[in-house]
């Protein structure tokens, strides 16, 4: 069709937009950026890695038993520092603020992502 | 170097030369630039998306069998990051009233052969802009894009007779945002 020709050589001519001058340079840098975190191995083995969580699961679990089982006046350690109250008073505030703080953080970031999307 | 065919280059690249990606990207950097610039209607989305495109096509490129031409699988994953973005919107069947005549065209001819190579780029640019959204996509896939009408049908989901309609729609109303804005352009220059 005579008008499809016109138009396709009018758009393929004049409509083609042209991406910015650092374009290829970022996509490239990017490509091999990725390429490098593919062939970068971990500082530890990922066996190293498991072990590590294992014995940490099973010294909790030791500590754990130890606690139930065996009587507090029996235990091999003794613990006799005296902590004031008000230490434990500060410790319990700033548990409950940095975990308030946590919680509006992940709030206003959802929020934020969300309102994100939306405007695109 | 340039002479390469795409599947030349995609063999090259995933044998391990990935500066021969750099081939596919300057060859298909303004038509994915392009198309999504004309879903998203933002310039730093558009390259920012198109950016994405190139790096989930790299990182997808072994998965690519070659059963399609590479163009048509790198407009895919543009379209589909580009829905993630935006929400194509559903497109309705319209009935095509008045038709094209061949004085119309003449006389737009006429109109963007007064204007120098960089005015005319702009004005068919922002005629493009001035299309409604499925029918901006629609002719750029089908006229910029060269996909076939079952290719377009296939990526966007829109029904073949809608995108006859649309392309019939679009390219009318692209000669006529082209008319009133190369009219308005010799008024001011006037």
């Amino acid at each position: 069709m005579e008008e499809d020709k016109r138009i396709k050589t009018l758009l393929q001519q004049f409509g083609v937009e042209e991406t910015s001058s650092t374009f290829s340079n970022s996509v490239m840098e990017k490509i091999n950026a990725a390429v490098l975190i593919k062939e970068t191995k971990p500082l530890l083995d990922n066996s190293i890695v498991n072990f590590i969580k294992i014995i940490f699961c099973l010294v909790v679990v030791m500590l754990a038993a130890c606690i139930l089982f065996i009587p507090f006046n029996n235990m091999p350690i003794i613990f006799s520092i005296n902590i004031s109250s008000n230490i434990y008073k500060q410790l319990f505030s700033f548990i409950i603020v940095f975990w308030i703080g946590m919680f509006i953080n992940v709030w206003l970031n959802k929020i934020w992502n969300s309102k994100k999307v939306f405007f695109l | 170097m340039i002479d390469k065919t795409d599947h030349e280059i995609i063999r090259e690249v995933i044998a391990g030369n990935i500066s021969a990606y750099a081939m596919l990207l300057e060859r298909y950097k303004n038509m994915v630039f392009t198309l999504a610039y004309n879903i998203l209607q933002n310039k730093e989305d558009a390259e920012e998306l198109s950016q994405d495109v190139f790096v989930k096509a790299f990182n997808a490129l072994s998965s690519f069998k070659g059963e399609s031409l590479f163009s048509t699988w790198l407009y895919r994953i543009v379209i589909n990051t580009s829905i993630n973005k935006k929400k194509l919107r559903k497109i309705q069947p319209v009935s095509t009233d008045s038709e094209l005549t061949e004085d119309t065209y003449k006389d737009l001819d006429n109109l963007i052969n007064q204007h120098e190579i960089n005015d005319r780029k702009k004005i068919v640019q922002c005629a493009i802009r001035l299309l409604k959204e499925d029918e901006r996509l629609c002719i750029t896939l089908f006229y910029i894009n060269e996909l076939s009408i079952s290719e377009i049908n296939e990526l966007t989901g829109i029904s073949v007779s809608n995108i006859k309609i649309l392309l019939y729609r679009g390219r009318k109303n692209l000669y006529a945002q082209l008319t009133i804005l190369l009219k308005a352009e010799i008024n001011n220059l006037i």
